[in-house]
């Protein structure tokens, strides 16, 4: 991946003009939070950013496939729970953050299957299960650290959650994603003070460096995640 | 929360309901009995009383359960053929509307024709014996289809940016996001069109008289002026109709239960 590249993009809606020949950079590795009034044009910066619309005129280059976001809406899949809704996006081997679980349990599988001298065929299935399993394991881990129970991710639906506990999954789910860049849309809404910095610590913890864009229209939440601000309002 | 306090009350509002419920089937049997007394005439209406008696015995009969098993199997197999055919056909014109245009005219040509005609027009194509698949089928699909293909327009397009920002594939986009929006307008379909398969297919039954069915039997109470068969084959359709409705909603209520707990 990149730096992503804004050079002149241009967006309006209708007779309202959004972005005026906006050029800004998001460098690779680094955080940035977008800040500015209500309207000003940050969501749309981050909708283009995720292909969910076309400039009007201008170039966007640098912009990687493996995208996870946390929408201003929670957006999540209401009828199942929140296990389900992260295993959603975890495809059956999600390379990069599981890679250190996945090697644990396929050593042990290895050390079970020939102690026991089972043949090859049962052991992948033993591996798969094993993977799974600590695929299940490692978003448990996640929503230790953003303070869910298990009884609240794997027994109740994500439509019985409350506001703050259903914007913590969808933090979980982006984290536990396969993804180069990661998009926030104020993900801090909801959540009181001691919370935001516990959440603000688990994006950091599982990011691994990753670089992160965020919107934001509190400059403490910017500090929590020790991004740099880019304020829309004077290009600056 | 869930509390012994809620379960009583919920136990005791079950109670009354179906209290409620058994008074409005008494209510009905004894307006039936009272219709019965003053008319007077066994030809023109058979009393509850002279049904049930016939009920008790109608069953042992050596043809009752051959009857039901072939009117059942055929209604039954067209109302499952046109359950899947609805379902197949509106996925594609929920997503392409030049699909959702072609399918169009026949939907509303189906929807629009009167069922006799239908039933007139297969009999020069089809065996009697085929009558009520296709008859039940045809009246079933038009219901589904338009149910399944409102259910997938009114997905949530934001669900549908999510998928897309997170790259899910087809099959998880169906099975998280496209059936939950379907399932309250699959569900809705089914309590409707179940009702009306048996309704179309006992009639086809009747108009084709294919040997050894239900709409044989009716048929033949109807030209021997015996009212108390014609009311007995009616109470078992309805029964019939009934039980196979609960049986259906149940199986689809559990497999989208299954699904949403997987």
């Amino acid at each position: 991946m990149s730096d992503i590249r804004f050079e002149k993009v241009n967006k309006s809606f209708g007779e309202n003009k959004v972005l005026d020949d906006l050029s800004i950079v998001f460098e690779e590795g680094k955080t940035t939070v977008l800040m500015g009034q209500s309207g000003i044009g940050k969501t749309t910066i981050l909708n283009l950013i995720m292909r969910l619309m076309k400039p009007d005129s201008g170039t966007i280059t640098g912009v990687p496939v493996k995208i996870a976001c946390v929408f201003q809406e929670d957006r999540l899949c209401e009828q199942f729970s929140a296990m389900a809704n992260v295993r959603i996006v975890v495809n059956s081997v999600n390379e990069r953050t599981l890679s250190d679980f996945q090697v644990n349990n396929v050593d042990s599988d290895k050390n079970i299957q020939a102690a026991s001298g089972i043949n090859e065929q049962p052991a992948l299935n033993r591996k798969s299960i094993a993977s799974n399993a600590s695929i299940s394991e490692h978003i448990m881990e996640c929503f230790k650290d953003l303070e869910l129970t298990k009884e609240d991710v794997t027994e109740k639906k994500v439509v019985n959650l409350s506001g703050g506990m259903k914007r913590r999954v969808s933090i979980a789910r982006a984290l536990m994603s396969d993804y180069e860049l990661l998009v926030l849309d104020e993900p801090f809404k909801g959540l009181d003070i001691d919370t935001r910095s516990k959440v603000a610590d688990t994006i950091l913890k599982y990011n691994n460096g990753r670089t992160i864009i965020m919107v934001s229209h509190d400059k403490s939440e910017a500090e929590l995640l020790k991004a740099e601000v880019f304020n829309i309002n004077n290009n600056s | 929360m869930r509390t012994p306090n809620n379960t009583i009350f919920n136990n005791s509002t079950k109670i009354k309901k179906t209290i409620k419920y058994l008074f409005a089937i008494m209510l009905l049997l004894a307006i039936w009995q009272v219709a019965a007394l003053c008319i007077k005439s066994t030809v023109l209406i058979a009393s509850p009383l002279a049904v049930l008696k016939r009920l008790l015995t109608i069953w042992r009969e050596d043809s009752f359960f051959k009857s039901i098993s072939f009117s059942f199997v055929r209604i039954a197999g067209g109302f499952i053929i046109a359950f899947f055919t609805g379902i197949i056909l509106a996925i594609p014109a929920g997503r392409f509307e030049w699909f959702e245009i072609m399918m169009s005219p026949l939907m509303v040509t189906i929807k629009s024709v009167p069922v006799a005609s239908f039933i007139i027009i297969a009999l020069m194509w089809l065996s009697s014996k085929q009558l009520s698949i296709f008859i039940s089928f045809l009246m079933v699909l038009p219901v589904i289809y338009s149910n399944v293909l409102q259910g997938i327009k009114s997905t949530d397009t934001k669900l549908l940016e999510m998928a897309d920002v997170f790259r899910l594939s087809y099959g998880k986009r169906f099975k998280y996001i496209w059936l939950p929006s379907i399932k309250p307008f699959l569900l809705s379909a089914a309590h409707v069109s179940l009702g009306m398969a048996w309704k179309s297919g006992v009639a086809a039954e009747v108009i084709g008289i294919p040997s050894g069915s239900i709409g044989e039997n009716l048929y033949e109470a109807k030209a021997y002026f015996n009212t108390v068969d014609l009311f007995a084959w009616t109470v078992i359709i309805v029964l019939i109709s009934v039980v196979f409705e609960k049986v259906c909603i149940l199986l689809l209520k559990k497999f989208f239960e299954h699904l949403e707990n997987e």
